[in-house]
């Protein structure tokens, strides 16, 4: 699906589009000097900030995954935003947050002499479409419990081998449809697919980890976390990947450090 | 460590930052702060949007020039603090190319939220906010 413009009710320096996900990946490129996306209106499915929609201010790219279809004001127009980086205590509150060290970054107005003066637009933000509590614990994406495939490379099918058994493993297959190929993300992360849940075989840190179906158990091998089109390990953060990236049925799909290649890339 | 954001504010010096742990940790009323800040609806939980409004704050905060990458000089702009910092923004650069992307800081602070949101709600609450603080307030070099 096209992007589409729809410059009628943009103030200078924001602009509206719209990106549809039917239920695979989509992106869009942002324009030059883009400061800040935010989702204005769900159109259809869930939009997840980096679950099901997100954005990179370095590539300038716009995404939507998992049937998420939203309607997105672009800003480029720094202005009224800007806080800039000359406060000391944001910047250092930034740093912090992401090295890790605090989960938060946020910062009171004025509890530090702060000047940042009438930035309440920053925080105060409207995502009225978040604020309806029905968003809640529900899964993103391929959340029917019959489930839906996931397409990885080539189109084809992430698939467990010859059907759901605790310890068959993942490969990419063409897609037939069958319960084998049907996931369901589970509210604890998990990757649910015929009862069983997509594991990381002996829960191995290693590049080259094989996917399995295993007895779901919620350790920490089972939970998944979806970022742009990556399915990343909640333990080793690895990337679900198909082996030497090649495209056809059969090919193991193990785990490998995330590279942004296409074969990491899966959409559903 | 004693040493709080506020107290950096301040204009204190950061004398007490030892070891490997080059940036302080919040004080426990600094971090309640940042979470009712952040919690923009005040329903009592930081969601996936508020986080969201959170990261592009740090962000903008640090990428002073706008150029879609943090860069070592933006980060030793900081005075006084700035090249500890930087040491401990460097396990964020995932591709190792001195400089932090976007997505780099994005994917780094989702996982930090994913590890303080306990239930897997998508949903951070004070107390696994405050939780996730405790956890880190031993050893911060061990966590990932």
């Amino acid at each position: 699906m096209a992007a589409g413009l729809s410059a009628g009710t943009a103030r200078a320096g924001e602009q509206f589009t719209d990106l549809r996900s039917d239920g695979n990946y989509r992106s869009y490129s942002l324009p030059e000097g883009t400061k800040e996306v935010e989702l204005s209106e769900q159109l259809a499915g869930h939009c997840r900030f980096n679950r099901t929609w997100g954005y990179d201010l370095s590539n300038r790219e716009l995404w939507v995954n998992g049937g998420c279809s939203g309607r997105f004001k672009v800003v480029t127009d720094d202005s009224p935003l800007n806080t800039g980086g000359s406060n000391v205590a944001v910047g250092i509150a930034a740093a912090a947050a992401i090295a890790g060290i605090a989960i938060l970054a946020s910062r009171n107005h004025g509890d530090d002499g702060d000047k940042r003066g009438d930035d309440h637009g920053f925080v105060g933000g409207n995502d009225d479409a978040y604020q309806d509590s029905g968003y809640r614990n529900e899964g993103y994406g391929a959340s029917g419990r019959n489930g839906n495939p996931i397409r990885g490379l080539g189109g084809y099918c992430l698939d467990i081998e010859g059907g759901v058994r605790a310890g068959s493993k993942a490969i990419l297959f063409r897609c037939t449809g069958g319960p084998n190929q049907r996931f369901y993300w589970g509210r604890g992360g998990e990757l649910r697919v015929g009862g069983l849940c997509l594991d990381v075989e002996e829960a191995s840190r290693s590049d080259g980890a094989r996917a399995i179906a295993w007895r779901c158990n919620g350790q920490r091998n089972q939970k998944w976390r979806v970022s742009g089109g990556e399915i990343r390990s909640a333990m080793s953060g690895k990337c679900l990947d198909v082996l030497e990236g090649r495209s056809r049925s059969g090919q193991p799909v193990i785990l490998w450090e995330c590279n942004g290649q296409r074969n990491q890339r899966w959409s559903w | 460590m004693k040493s709080t954001l506020i107290a950096i504010a301040a204009g204190l010096s950061l004398a007490g930052a030892a070891g490997a742990q080059t940036s302080p940790q919040p004080s426990a009323s600094a971090a309640r702060q940042a979470f009712e800040v952040a919690d923009l609806d005040h329903d009592g939980y930081v969601s996936l949007a508020e986080f969201h409004k959170d990261v592009l704050q740090s962000w903008r905060a640090l990428d002073a020039d706008g150029d879609g990458y943090i860069t070592r000089d933006e980060v030793h702009r900081l005075p006084q603090h700035g090249p500890g910092l930087y040491r401990s923004l460097q396990r964020a650069d995932r591709n190792g190319d001195g400089k932090l992307s976007f997505k780099e800081v994005v994917d780094a602070r989702m996982d930090y939220f994913d590890h303080a949101d306990t239930n897997a709600d998508d949903l951070l609450s004070l107390a696994e906010v405050m939780a996730y603080r405790q956890r880190n307030a031993g050893d911060t070099a061990t966590r990932r």
